[in-house]
């Protein structure tokens, strides 16, 4: 009996100590508390929509076409619509987002890009929905040139958070067709004071350029010329009035033959380099036959009297 | 030079050979035309469907009058929403029309080619120099179906200004404001 009290209370003692190491296990109601832990990781953002110029991109490269600006720049407005299951989207503001836009329907990446378009949280269409999980991203205005080639090109947008990046999503969109000339941008061909009862050549000096994305051939015909004052005409006879790139005749100095203009108003005559008057590859247009000179060689017979003299003349571009 | 009358007549023979005659033609500076949206169509026999084009004056200092023409589709029906169209200096115009599938159409594809002539807007008189710029053969197929596979795009121009209804109700009110005071006034006077 005595052996067994001390017993009793070691065993009693053993119990106390386990109460109270052990708070989370309630012994006298019978529940039992554990301390849960998970990790939330990060969630890349996912690109759901891509807007150009407020249109929907899709597969179909017909469902959004951007037309070009002759002679100028097209802005093409990026925006595109994420979900950020973190709920912070509305924190990316600091190149948080990449668009390329790429002629072709071949691979359009960095390396490929024509145009590149840095996104970020669009703070005036802000965000939808609770908790800065799906917001608006957009860059600011891209450029498209006059020149860049028609036809399908693809839109890549890849978004991140700063520690994961979207997958990339790509769509299909149209660069419209722009079939452009320019002649005489001062608005006038001035053919300058002439002589009579000779030839007057290298007159009239203008240039002709493409400022479309389209190849074009150009045909011209023109009107016999009349006298503002007195009436006197000066009636094309099929070969008093030449066209030409370049100022002597009849020797050709240019890449273009000079070309008679038909004595009839309707004929019209093709004078244009054999490659057709080809896109600009640049702002600055420098390269071949994208623009060549116009100059006129005309023969003025005698007994004109002293008058400004007008005709008409009608240029007709077709894809070439 | 001694002045005599051999001088004379030389300088009267040089002066005729050389007499000014002054060549001025105006020319309409440039002019774009895009292709028609949607350039792919397909309409079942009596259907019809929208289309629109821009008219590209971006460059130019004149105001051009413009007339369009769509050759190659003969067999079909097609309106353009204005006959002609005025494209101010520095400006872009879209034209819209509708092409329509006859019910008697040939089932086929028919090739289509826009084409725009545009020149200066001439006023007044004396000038009597019009110069035309045409662009043309811009590609525009219609496919005539028996089963339409693709959906008609749906083209129209924009809704021009509507009904300012806000303006019309505070018109009202002013009118009835002046009403209640020239009776009011004219009340006063007579009790006077």
């Amino acid at each position: 009996m005595r052996t067994k009290t001390p017993v009793v209370v070691l065993c009693l003692v053993v119990l106390a100590v386990l109460i109270v190491a052990s708070p989370s296990v309630d012994y006298l109601t019978g529940f039992v508390t554990k301390t849960g832990q998970l990790l939330i990781g990060n969630s890349a953002p996912e690109v759901n929509y891509i807007y150009l110029n407020s249109q929907m991109t899709t597969d179909n490269p017909a469902a959004v076409t951007i037309n070009p600006i002759e002679n100028s720049t097209r802005a093409v407005y990026l925006k595109v619509t994420i979900t950020d299951l973190n709920g912070n989207c509305d924190a990316f503001t600091g190149d948080n987002g990449t668009a390329y836009l790429c002629n072709g329907t071949g691979p359009c990446n960095a390396n490929t890009a024509d145009h590149t378009i840095t996104l970020n949280y669009n703070a005036t269409d802000g965000q939808w929905g609770s908790g800065n999980r799906y917001c608006n991203m957009s860059g600011p205005a891209e450029d498209l040139q006059f020149f860049d080639i028609n036809g399908t090109w693809r839109v890549n947008v890849t978004i991140t958070d700063g520690i994961n990046d979207s997958s990339p999503l790509v769509k299909n969109w149209s660069y419209g067709e722009l079939a452009a000339f320019s002649y005489a941008p001062t608005g006038t061909v001035f053919m300058g004071t002439l002589n009579l009862a000779q030839w007057n050549n290298g007159t009239g000096q203008e240039e002709t350029k493409n400022t479309g994305n389209i190849i074009l051939d150009l045909d011209w015909n023109a009107t016999n010329f009349t006298g503002q004052l007195y009436g006197q005409g000066i009636n094309k006879t099929g070969d008093n009035y030449i066209i030409d790139d370049d100022a002597s005749s009849p020797d050709d100095t240019g890449n273009l033959a000079e070309v008679l203009i038909n004595e009839s108003d309707d004929v019209q005559v093709s004078f244009v380099p054999a490659s057709g008057l080809l896109r600009c590859s640049s702002v600055a247009c420098g390269n071949e036959n994208a623009t060549f000179d116009v100059y006129w060689h005309i023969y003025i017979p005698g007994g004109l009297k002293e008058d400004t003299y007008q005709n008409s003349i009608e240029v007709e571009s077709s894809y070439h | 030079m001694k002045f005599d009358s051999k001088n004379s007549m030389y300088w009267c023979v040089f002066l005729v050979a050389t007499i000014g005659v002054l060549f001025s033609v105006q020319i309409v500076q440039s002019i774009g035309v895009t292709r028609p949206v949607p350039y792919d169509i397909e309409l079942m026999k009596g259907e019809s469907a929208g289309f629109t084009f821009e008219i590209q004056a971006v460059t130019s200092t004149e105001m051009l009058l413009c007339t369009y023409s769509i050759s190659g589709l003969d067999a079909l029906e097609i309106n353009f929403e204005e006959d002609y169209a005025s494209v101010d200096a520095g400006s872009i115009k879209n034209v819209y029309g509708t092409i329509t599938a006859p019910v008697g159409a040939e089932i086929k594809t028919y090739s289509g080619h826009l084409s725009v002539s545009c020149g200066p807007v001439v006023e007044g008189t004396g000038s009597g120099s019009v110069v035309k710029t045409t662009v043309g053969g811009s590609p525009f197929n219609i496919k005539v179906v028996e089963v339409r596979e693709k959906g008609i795009r749906e083209i129209s121009p924009p809704p021009g200004p509507g009904i300012d209804y806000t303006t019309i109700l505070i018109a009202v009110l002013i009118i009835i404001i002046v009403i209640i005071v020239l009776y009011y006034n004219f009340k006063v006077k007579k009790g006077k």
